[in-house]
């Protein structure tokens, strides 16, 4: 885990730094995807989330649901192509928080079977070419990082 | 961030649903060419618009905007269900993600400074509360927000040259006709407009000369008129359609907010509890973390009759804490010694925190 001006990027995870999502892939295959700390503290503490259904498939760049903050709404884009498997709405039912109390664990949005599995053609970054992109982000939007639901 | 000028369409008035796709429409055809944009629009009929995750029937009275003819649209945006007509001018900005700040709550900040100095160029002592409010002595004066759509950052708000408290008050849909006088009633209290602040409002052009102004000002960019493209256009007539559909309209919300926020600081909300003398209802005012205003109703039996009158003042000010509260009651109890059998004092309590727990996430 490297932190930067209070924001987590986990080496070990998969990024999309444009978009904002991570990507953790699993032995069967599948991804899970969820929001960054960064995004995290960007939107603000989520107020509600309407999943799109598993069974679904979603081309590289639609929104698998859409995220309303106190204060903005929008979507939450999958970096890759692919069918929702399953959809994290249980954990946000009974705590809204917990992308925000913990977006790289059980905060996790949806999980999906991709098309094709092909990190870096598909613009993704991991270990520490990500970490150093985002730090250069990082500047770029002069964030400092906090968890929204402290 | 960029110097580039920024795109300024100052439309005419148009109907209910164009005044909400126009700008879903100009964010969603926005390409790495396209310029940043500050549109300015007043719809040319009254309406309710409701917010991204809003459940339509659950807020609204749709049988009601049926009949009076008020269209019900959902928009893109958060929030909460509002009541929208020519009395308003929107404010909409929509620009690259990357030339505006980079959270949401620093946006705010630019976007109400905009907000805030045509106020004080009309002569109005506007003052941005943050996160997202503009006040005028402690009383709003529009509200605002905000939403992603592809590459555009939307950042919306309204200049109010005049609000009708009342029929706000009459499209939504709540739990009892108290609640609804304590909805007007609160914003009466608690929102302003230009007319109220003049006397007169403004002309529109005095306005928007004042807007644009203000916007240079906090944006340090240039703005210049410019129109519709058609691309832009086409995109508007398709979401015209969505928008309109039922099936946007009753999407699946789910989000139900049991209370009317009336500005950040102030909320009424309606609880009842199930005591064993009866059900007791309660309408609470809160503000700023305390009891602003309460009114009791219920199906209990009474002696004396003014007991929940009598609890509506005693608590009225109060901190809202289950042992203030319940101090408060207990002694009342004491004092007095009303004949109310199976309502005890935890009841009234119950009921109080059970209301006052309706709060939001900030």
């Amino acid at each position: 885990m490297s932190v930067y001006r209070g924001c987590d990027i986990p080496g070990d995870l998969f990024f999309d730094v444009d978009r904002d999502v991570w990507i953790r892939p699993a032995p069967d295959g599948t991804l899970t995807l969820g929001l960054t700390d960064p995004a995290q503290t960007r939107s603000g503490k989520v107020l509600h989330i309407l999943f799109k259904k598993p069974g679904r498939h979603l081309d590289a760049g639609q929104s698998a649901a859409t995220i309303e903050t106190a204060k903005w709404a929008g979507p939450f884009p999958t970096p890759v192509s692919g069918t929702i498997a399953e959809t994290n709405e249980a954990t946000f039912r009974a705590d809204i928080l917990i992308a925000n109390r913990d977006p790289y664990g059980a905060g996790w949005i949806v999980r999906l079977e991709p098309d094709e599995w092909a990190p870096e053609a598909q613009g993704l970054v991991t270990g520490e070419a990500a970490v150093q992109r985002y730090e250069t982000r990082i500047d770029e939007l002069g964030l400092n990082c906090f968890r929204c639901a402290d | 961030m960029t110097a580039s000028p920024i795109r300024l369409l100052d439309l005419a008035p148009v109907s209910p649903l164009r005044s909400q796709t126009i700008y879903h429409a100009v964010g969603y055809a926005l390409g790495a060419d396209s310029p940043d944009t500050i549109m300015l629009v007043s719809p040319n009929a009254p309406y309710v618009s409701i917010g991204r995750h809003q459940d339509a029937a659950r807020e609204v009275d749709l049988p009601y905007c049926a009949e009076a003819g008020y269209p019900v649209i959902r928009r893109e945006i958060g929030g909460g269900a509002v009541y929208l007509d020519g009395n308003q001018l929107f404010t909409q900005w929509i620009f690259h993600a990357d030339h505006l700040p980079a959270t949401v709550e620093e946006r705010f900040v630019v976007y109400a400074d905009s907000l805030v100095r045509t106020y004080r160029a009309l002569g109005i002592a506007a003052e941005h509360r943050p996160i997202n409010d503009i006040h005028v002595a402690g009383r709003k004066i529009g509200g605002t927000g905000a939403a992603r759509m592809d590459g555009a950052e939307v950042v919306v708000g309204s200049l109010m040259f005049d609000f009708d408290v009342a029929t706000m008050a009459r499209v939504l849909k709540v739990p009892s006709e108290k609640f609804r006088d304590k909805i007007i009633q609160s914003l009466t209290d608690y929102m302003t407009t230009m007319r109220k602040e003049l006397g007169e409002p403004p002309a529109r052009e005095t306005v928007i000369a004042a807007y644009l102004d203000a916007c240079r000002a906090v944006l340090g960019r240039d703005i210049e008129r410019g129109e519709l493209r058609a691309d832009e256009l086409a995109l508007a007539e398709k979401l015209d359609a969505r928008f309109a559909g039922r099936e946007w309209l009753e999407e699946a919300g789910g989000l139900r907010k049991p209370f009317v926020k009336i500005h950040e600081g102030v909320r009424v909300a309606e609880a009842a509890h199930k005591a064993p003398g009866g059900l007791i209802r309660c309408v609470l005012r809160v503000r700023d973390g305390h009891i602003d205003d309460v009114a009791f109703s219920g199906d209990f039996t009474a002696r004396p009759p003014s007991m929940p009158f009598d609890l509506d003042e005693l608590l009225a000010g109060s901190e809202i804490s289950e042992k203030m509260v319940s101090e408060k009651i207990e002694d009342y109890y004491r004092r007095v010694r009303p004949e109310i059998p199976g309502v005890a004092p935890s009841d009234w309590v119950a009921a109080v925190m059970r209301a006052a727990e309706t709060e939001a996430p900030a």
